[in-house]
């Protein structure tokens, strides 16, 4: 089972490597949970896209009076939404000031968990 | 440079007109078009935002809260990982998605820690306007 965990996090420019993330990623790249990932500009980079009458109309960011942005993102492999949420319990995003977002996959055609 | 495209469902965009979401294109044809050239690395639909968890750690507790967590309608129904040599490649490509349409595409541009070796890592990868200010 898949799920893409958003790091909501405060919106600071100068948002750099740690080593507990770096931690992170090498014990979870290693065990073969972590799929993919990456961090993310911050919300002044956003753009929103629309088509509206033909027109395709691009919006800047930020979005939100929201002092946290998306600051990262990581698509984890785990058996279930227990062993999910424990890999998000140690990802550096959650601890501080920040929130690990666990969005659950729905692969399309899939019947809804029990 | 890699961008993380949301796919998002805004009902309560007053923008919204009928005839643009009856007009989108299906999706079928976006998915093998842009997974099929390689431009589109990894996606797929996500369940609705009360299915969603936060989790925070404070003073050494883990702490879970259900979803939804915004006040809006607006939820993320999907995400792709896209690779676009430019923002306006991007842009085209978001324009393509049904649901650019139908809600709004956000497109997120990576930036890179430089953790993974090879691609991420590459000199000039992170082209961003405040590059190299990490």
């Amino acid at each position: 089972m898949r799920y893409l965990l958003l790091v909501v996090e405060p919106d600071e420019p100068d948002r750099g490597p740690t080593p507990d993330i770096e931690e992170w990623v090498r014990r979870h790249d290693a065990d073969g949970s972590r799929v993919l990932g990456e961090r993310l500009r911050p919300a002044a980079d956003v753009r929103r896209v629309r088509v509206a009458g033909g027109e395709t109309v691009v919006t800047d960011g930020p979005f939100t009076e929201s002092k946290d942005v998306i600051g990262g993102f990581d698509v984890v492999e785990a058996p279930d939404l227990d062993a999910a949420l424990a890999i998000a319990a140690e990802h550096p995003g959650s601890w501080g000031g920040g929130t690990v977002e666990v969005h659950p996959f729905w692969p399309t055609g899939s019947t809804p968990p029990a | 440079m890699r961008y993380l495209m949301l796919v998002l469902s805004t009902p309560e965009d007053p923008q919204l007109r009928a005839e643009d979401a009856a007009g989108a294109p299906p999706i079928e044809g976006w998915v093998e078009k842009h997974y099929g050239n390689g431009a589109a690395v990894l996606g797929d639909r996500l369940r609705p935002p009360q299915d969603a968890v936060g989790v925070r750690v404070r003073g050494g507790k883990v702490l879970v809260t259900d979803g939804p967590f915004s006040e809006t309608k607006e939820a993320i129904g999907g995400f792709d990982v896209i690779d676009a040599p430019d923002l306006d490649t991007a842009i085209v490509m978001a324009s393509e998605h049904p649901m650019a349409h139908g809600g709004a595409i956000e497109l997120r541009p990576v930036w890179p820690l430089g953790l993974d070796a090879g691609l991420d890592a590459a000199p000039g990868a992170d082209a961003g306007p405040d590059a190299g200010g990490a």
